[in-house]
């Protein structure tokens, strides 16, 4: 067996709520060797994140014991967990903005890494610009975060994590807000990294192709391995007489709550034990309450509409003389590389930006013709929109979240608990309701997003990377929900994805390509 | 050796701090407006204490009398050349000018007169005028003298001549100062003085060869254009002068104005330390604004320090980042502030007529003020790099319950810290609640919030988002507190310090001007009669007589001020304290006035009366007997009837022209047996000589120029003091008494109303408390036996010491009867108490003429003198300077907090996004500053109110007088509170309203510039329908 570089062993991590007490990891068990990519595949709030953090030593576990190296980094100093995590590891978190400052520009921020590991500055410029030319980002360099689109930041982010050729990765859904294209030049510079230098990798994604690079994959789910999938065969975790079997397997197997396990020579066969009721179906993306009203369906035109930002030589054309009419009452999902101007695309039609030529039209409006109240007026009467990086209030629930949304566009407050209620349930949020936003998980802070925009759209359902946070399950869910808004609510719905499952189910794709 | 890797390694966290600093400098802005506030404040404490001692020793050295500014070098005994070469090459190597010699001789008898000589070199320096007569060269042959000495001069014979000495008085000036001879020369206290400026010759002079002298060398210390930094220097040399000449020889002494220069020193110093306490308290308040200031920005500073960790940043170069950083914007605000209040300092020196240059060098611009420039620096960057490092909710959970309990303990501490430390309280205080307002404010926030759910939107979502990230908007709100209250209390500070300063003059002159005897004792009505007195004022002139009575409460006597004052007037008084009384003062001023007359007059003489004819018979020793006349201002005038013996004889009295009213007969022993007892009593106290005898006084006739003669019935008056009456009084011509002879003198009188009604007193509690059951107290009043009774109780009473065992008011009028009745005369009003609308007029009158000999005290004057401390002045000016500095974060930080680099966008944006335009964004911005300020006036009016109970101390700290009368009140200014709060509130919301009326005109386009986009265009490359 190789050199083992981490090692899990009953670790527990628990959050103290208000709320009370969450375990976001309980009893894992995990082994990494060197050179070995691992990926955790895993539903939001499974604990993918925190298993990251705690081998970063950026958390100390509640119990159990977590070895990097060797060492048991859970009860090291702060200081020497500073000095490993600086001699050993890469790290990429869930938020790109955690990792790229805003005052840096990228060529500094990528040699931050290489700087504060006294890299001399000519071998720091030739790895800086080694790595850029790997994510095809050179001539980007000089940008500042702002300055660019959240896919060039997380490959920027990448590069940032990988320029010191860390011992060990800690990569936290590195292709997240990627397209294909992107998220394949990522997923092959991890793959060779780990090749060339025997680097230990661990990916937290939800992604499958990502997950699909990896040497081994884990699936977790409420902070429990669920599955381990090593060249190409899944197996279960045995741990001290405790068997957990994916879910996946048990539904494919008919089994449901109770199961009968006979020894053979081999193992032991496990079948469906008397009485057991057969497993439910699949919940997310099923049986969506409808509702109680439709709304006409919105007409969006753009005529001729370009956009550009800057003046003179720094002058960047984001969008060029793009005509399009988007099928009211349909679902059309916008596609395009990262930086393609997907995002730009839908400020426009939600008003929030102005074409530098050409014509928006909404319902016949022409949105040039109108100003900043007269847009604002139109999306609280027409538009839902959920943008790429929503920020619900953390100490308001996820329905009082929604409701104040609603109370913002004009319904009453009954009327306004009753909407933020019935979009919570269609977004898979009914149970948690009640939670603070500020407890939820990215993803279910992403589809809280989404239930306030599905609740307050009345004829335009604007949504900006819908899944880019959400497991595949329910990035299914999420893009059923968005079809059934358009086909069921009658809601013009325009999406900006790279997400296969969104796109499956548009009913129109646009594909923005520079 | 640190190798080259780890080196560079260090440069990273530079270069990040270079890019943040170049990139966003503005986000800084509210901790470096603080740290360059507070420098620019502490540099104008530190030049504003340096004024403040400066006038405050400047203003002791001003009070010095020429006297007490001179070095006078001395040397008993006759004198040699060596002595006075080496007295003036002394006084020369201290930097004086050129000394004046000086010779005084002890008194001699001349021709029968007693007189002193001197000699003074340069006598014409100290003569107002012109030498009248030669004065020449002194000889023994001819030695011309001026008879030198104010008031009248005295009968000195031209030529005074003995063996050997020939003196020849050629005239008489009044010197100018007492300088010279070290005392004012007056013929009434030691005899003529003559003078010559012939020091040599007089010393020469034969026949005076013998008597003691001394020599003086004497030159001026210009002290009052000393400063108070050049004192020590100068009482060092001086005093090492002193050393020098008493090595040198016993004979010399040296004199100098040691004690006025260390009084001035003493008053300068106690400047500093008030103020710098003050000041010091207000820059602590605001380095909390500092650190709450970085506390709120520190959520930047933490993400900055996360993504660095996750680079790899090992802890020291966590600690450089956060060090450079706060380093270089402490460093760069410090200089800023302290460039600032150098000129600030400069600018506040001029205006108050002091040397700029010399202030800031001896304040500012010294090797400590660098060393405290460098240490502030070290300070602040320790402040900010630790809240960056630390965890904020520990850190400020710490700083809440320090300053919690700091803010009971000083609170319940109170008015009974009366020191310098009360001045420190205060701006502590206010920083302690500030932070337990920045820590309690969030919670405020998110229950507002709550409350506010069923309300309207609009308010609902401002508190929404002022509870979304409440640290920034508490920092807005604990800002804007502090600075209210520390507004609020120094408005309580003024209004105490004035009612107090107002209080301790009214105590020391209770109308307008107080009229007191001078120097010699002439009283203000012996200079000038009432009608004069009143003419001047125009207005209320209460004459007072101030004097001890005695009482004894168990047999021990006490003795305590005694003061009689008209108790009409007693309504006029100012600084009156409802708590001063057991009742209202009107009340009291009622339960004094008699009920009737409080005195029967005497005989009224003719105006041609000439003689008093008078029957008199003494059995058992001679007895002298007089009449005392009392004039229609109540003087007494006594006229002499002569001796009675036992035979009997008719006594006549000269009546001296005017009016006049027989007030009583009195009886002494003669001269001769008085001193016989009086010796043998004082040899022998235990058991006193004493005889008596009967004595029949009358038919007493009044006799004219013309007409008929006048007799005077002596039958019903009475005999008190050492007379008494030997029957009941009758209608006869003669009175019949005995006479004691205890060596005090016997008056027979008309019986007065105050032999059976006792004189309505207040007193304080204790005297009260040794009255009788019926309320009656036996006193003493000077010297005589007064009946009172306590009708009031007081706690105090303006002008009486409170240190006193006790104290007796009484009615004027009736306590002057009396103690006539018990010796005429004796009532008289010692002082006056005026009120005036003309005080100028009063005042120039005062100030000259023969009103000049006597002693007054403007009630304005004392108002002044203590308003215009220069301590008290320099803590007000502290305090208000603090309130605008504070108002100024105040501002900036609500600004800062709410609309600049603490707001957050993209809440904003999500607002935006939700179709709330402009209008309702800027309607929500503003009700979220209203309510900020709102809230934070109204805590810092609160905490204004709290510290109204630390004003008294503090006005009692910054005081000149360590014990004022009487005792400091607190003054909460209710009303000017109000406007403040107000006003504040006006402030602000003008303020932002303004802001965010320009920040969300402009905001969008900013916002959407910032949108992130690419370099390409996107095209349209498929549209695909399913």
């Amino acid at each position: 067996m190789s050199e083992m570089i981490v090692e899990l062993r009953d670790v527990f991590c628990v959050h103290r709520t208000n709320e009370g007490d969450a375990a976001a990891l309980a009893g894992m068990n995990l082994a990494l060797g060197r050179g070995e990519v691992l990926s955790v595949l895993g539903p939001s709030g499974a604990g993918k994140s925190t298993i990251l953090r705690v081998v970063a030593g950026l958390q100390q576990p509640s119990a159990g014991i977590v070895r990097v190296l060797g060492r048991d980094i859970g009860r090291m100093p702060a200081r020497t967990r500073s000095r490993l995590r600086h001699e050993l590891m890469g790290f990429l978190g869930q938020h790109s903005d955690a990792a790229l400052s805003p005052d840096l520009r990228m060529r500094a921020a990528v040699a931050l890494p290489l700087r504060l590991r006294g890299t001399p500055r000519r071998e720091s410029h030739r790895r800086v610009a080694e790595l850029l030319e790997i994510t095809a980002l050179a001539d980007r360099a000089d940008a500042l975060p702002a300055e660019l689109s959240g896919g060039e930041r997380q490959r920027f982010a990448l590069c940032a994590a990988l320029a010191h050729r860390p011992a060990l990765l800690l990569a936290d859904e590195p292709t997240g807000e990627l397209d294909d294209a992107s998220a394949d030049a990522v997923r092959a510079l991890i793959v060779e990294l780990a090749r060339a230098s025997g680097t230990s990798v661990i990916l937290v994604t939800h992604d499958l192709a990502t997950a699909g690079v990896a040497d081994r994959t884990l699936r977790i789910r409420d902070g429990r391995i669920t599955g381990d999938r090593l060249d190409g065969e899944e197996a279960v975790v045995i741990d001290g007489g405790w068997l957990r079997l994916p879910p996946d397997l048990l539904a494919a197997a008919g089994i449901g709550r109770r199961a009968r396990v006979r020894p053979t020579a081999d193992g032991v066969i496990v079948t469906r034990a008397a009485g057991d009721p057969s497993p439910a179906p699949p919940a997310a993306p099923e049986a969506q309450p409808r509702p109680p009203e439709s709304w006409t369906p919105a007409k969006v035109e753009l005529w001729d509409v370009a956009r550009s930002f800057g003046r003179g030589l720094t002058r960047r054309h984001v969008l060029g003389r793009l005509t399009h009419e988007f099928a009211p009452g349909r679902m059309t999902a916008v596609t395009g590389r990262s930086g393609a101007g997907k995002t730009t695309l839908l400020k426009l039609v939600a008003g929030l930006e102005r074409a530098t030529s050409g014509q928006v039209m909404l319902d016949g409006h022409r949105l040039g013709d109108l100003d900043a109240e007269q847009l604002a007026s139109l999306r609280r009467q027409r538009i839902g929109y959920l943008s790429q990086e929503p920020a619900p209030i953390d100490f308001l629930s996820a329905e009082e979240n929604t409701a104040l949304i609603l109370r913002i566009r004009g319904w009453d407050a009954d009327t306004a608990a009753e909407r933020a209620a019935t979009a919570l349930t269609r977004a898979g949020l009914a149970d948690r309701a009640r939670q603070r936003a500020g407890r939820l998980s990215a993803g279910e802070a992403q589809r809280l997003a989404l239930a306030r925009a599905l609740a307050s759209a009345r004829g335009l359902l604007i949504v900006d990377e819908p899944t880019s946070r959400q497991d595949e399950a329910n990035a299914r869910a999420v893009a059923a929900l968005l079809a059934a808004a358009a086909h069921q609510d009658g809601q013009t719905v325009i999406c900006s994805t790279h997400d296969p499952a969104v796109i499956g189910q548009a009913d129109h794709v646009v594909t923005l390509d520079g | 050796m640190i190798p080259a890797a780890r080196l560079r390694g260090w440069l990273a966290p530079l270069i990040l701090v270079v890019a943040r600093g170049r990139r966003r400098p503005a986000r800084w802005l509210l901790p470096a407006l603080g740290i360059a506030l507070a420098a620019a404040f502490a540099v104008g404490v530190a030049a504003e204490s340096q004024i403040a001692g400066d006038q405050s020793a400047r203003s002791v050295l001003h009070q010095a009398s020429p006297l007490d500014s001179e070095v006078r070098v001395t040397w008993q005994g006759p004198v040699s050349p060596g002595v006075a070469n080496q007295a003036q090459a002394l006084l020369h190597g201290l930097g004086l000018g050129s000394p004046t010699e000086v010779l005084l001789l002890n008194q001699v008898r001349l021709d029968g007169l007693v007189v002193r000589t001197a000699g003074i070199a340069q006598l014409s320096r100290w003569l107002p005028g012109p030498w009248p007569g030669r004065l020449g060269p002194c000889r023994p042959q001819r030695c011309p003298m001026l008879l030198v000495g104010g008031g009248p001069p005295p009968k000195v014979p031209s030529t005074l001549a003995e063996i050997g000495v020939n003196i020849v008085v050629v005239g008489s000036s009044p010197l100018r100062s007492a300088v010279p001879l070290g005392f004012a020369p007056s013929s009434a206290d030691a005899g003529p003085v003559l003078v010559t400026w012939d020091v040599a010759g007089l010393d020469a002079l034969p026949g005076l060869s013998g008597l003691y002298r001394t020599h003086s060398w004497l030159a001026p210390l210009t002290i009052t254009g000393l400063r108070w930094w050049q004192l020590a220097g100068v009482e060092d040399r001086l005093a090492g002068s002193q050393a020098r000449l008493l090595v040198s020889g016993s004979q010399f002494s040296l004199s100098a104005p040691f004690t006025t220069l260390d009084e001035a020193r003493a008053q300068a110093s106690v400047a500093p330390q008030r103020l710098l306490l003050a000041g010091g308290g207000a820059i602590t308040a605001l380095a909390m604004f500092i650190v709450l200031a970085g506390g709120g920005l520190r959520r930047d500073q933490r993400a900055e320090l996360d993504r660095l960790r996750n680079a790899g940043a090992r802890a020291r170069h966590c600690a450089l980042f956060v060090a450079a950083e706060s380093g270089w914007l402490c460093a760069a605000a410090l200089s800023a502030g302290a460039a600032v209040g150098i000129g600030a300092a400069a600018l506040l020196a001029s205006s108050e007529g002091e040397p700029a240059g010399a202030i800031l060098t001896h304040s500012v611009i010294t090797w400590a003020g660098l060393i405290t420039l460098g240490t502030g620096w070290l300070a602040a960057t320790v402040l900010l790099g630790s809240l960056a490092m630390l965890r904020s909710a520990r850190v400020s959970d710490l700083l809440a319950v320090a300053a919690a309990s700091a803010l009971v303990a000083a609170l319940a501490a109170g008015t009974g810290s009366d020191q310098g430390l009360a001045l420190l309280l205060a701006p502590l205080c206010c920083a302690a609640a500030g932070v337990l307002t920045f820590r309690l404010a969030g919670t405020a926030l998110r229950g507002a919030e709550r409350v506010a759910r069923s309300g309207p939107v609009l308010p609902r979502l401002a508190l929404v988002d002022l509870a979304r990230s409440p640290a920034v908007p508490a920092l807005a709100i604990a800002f804007i507190a502090v600075a209210t209250g520390l507004g609020g209390f120094a408005l309580s500070y003024r209004s105490t310090l004035i009612r107090s300063a107002a209080d301790q003059a009214a105590d020391r002159v209770p109308l307008d001007v107080l009229v007191a005897p001078g120097p010699d004792f002439h009283t203000p009505l012996e200079v000038a009669p009432l009608q004069r007195w009143q003419a001047l004022a125009s207005g209320a002139v209460l004459p007072v007589r101030r004097t001890d009575a005695n009482y004894t409460p168990g047999g021990a006597t006490v003795t305590v001020p005694a003061l009689g004052i008209p108790a009409a007037g007693l309504a006029g008084i100012h600084g009156w304290r409802e708590s001063d009384g057991s009742a209202p003062l009107t009340t009291l001023a009622r339960r004094l006035e008699p009920a009737g007359p409080v005195r029967t007059a005497g005989p009224t003489l003719p105006a041609a009366a000439r003689w008093l004819s008078l029957h008199a018979t003494s059995r058992g020793f001679p007895v002298v007997v007089t009449a005392d006349l009392r004039d229609p201002q109540g003087t007494i005038r006594q006229v002499t009837f002569g001796t009675a013996g036992a035979g009997g004889a008719v006594l006549r009295a000269a009546v001296p022209p005017g009016r006049w009213e027989l007030q009583a007969l009195e009886l002494e022993e003669p001269t001769g047996l008085a001193i016989t007892n009086g010796h043998q009593n004082s040899e022998n106290p235990a058991a006193a000589t004493q005889s008596s005898a009967r004595v029949a006084l009358g038919p007493l006739v009044v006799l004219p120029d013309r007409g008929p003669s006048l007799p005077v019935s002596l039958g019903a008056w009475r005999g008190v003091g050492a007379a008494a009456s030997t029957g009941p009084p009758a209608s006869g011509a003669v009175a019949m008494v005995g006479f004691s002879a205890s060596g005090a003198p016997g008056v027979v009188r008309p019986a007065q109303p105050t032999d059976t009604v006792p004189v309505p007193v207040l007193t304080d509690p204790a005297t009260a408390a040794s009255a009788g059951p019926d309320e009656r107290i036996a006193l003493t009043v000077d010297g005589l036996p007064v009946t009172a009774r306590v009708v009031g109780v007081l706690s105090r009473f303006p002008t009486l010491d409170p240190d006193s065992a006790g104290f007796v008011v009484a009615d004027e009028p009736t306590l002057a009867a009396a103690l006539d009745a018990r010796m005429p005369g004796q009532g008289r009003p010692d002082e006056l108490w005026i009120s005036t609308g003309h005080l100028s007029r009063v005042r120039a009158a005062l100030g000259g003429g023969t009103l000049a000999q006597l002693d007054s005290s403007f009630r304005v004057d004392v108002d002044q003198q203590w308003l215009g401390a220069p301590v008290a002045r320099g803590v007000l000016g502290a305090l208000f300077a603090a309130t605008a500095l504070s108002l100024v974060l105040a501002v900036v930080g609500l600004l800062t907090a709410l609309l600049g680099g603490g707001r957050d966008e993209r809440a904003e944006s999500d607002l935006t996004e939700q179709g709330v335009g402009p209008r309702g964004l800027r309607a929500e911005l503003r009700v979220r500053l209203a309510l900020a300020s709102v809230l934070g006036v109204i805590v810092g009016l609160g905490i204004a109110v709290l510290l109204t109970r630390l004003a008294v101390a503090s006005v009692r700290a910054a005081g000149t007088v360590a014990d004022p009368r009487p005792p400091v009140v607190t003054v909460v200014p209710w009303a000017a509170l109000a406007a403040w709060g107000v006003g504040a509130v006006a402030v602000l919301a003008l303020v932002g309203w303004l802001a965010t009326r320009a920040l969300i005109r402009s905001g969008r386009a900013g916002r959407m510039s910032r949108e992130p986009g690419t370099e390409s265009g996107g095209v349209p490359r498929e549209s695909a329908a399913r």
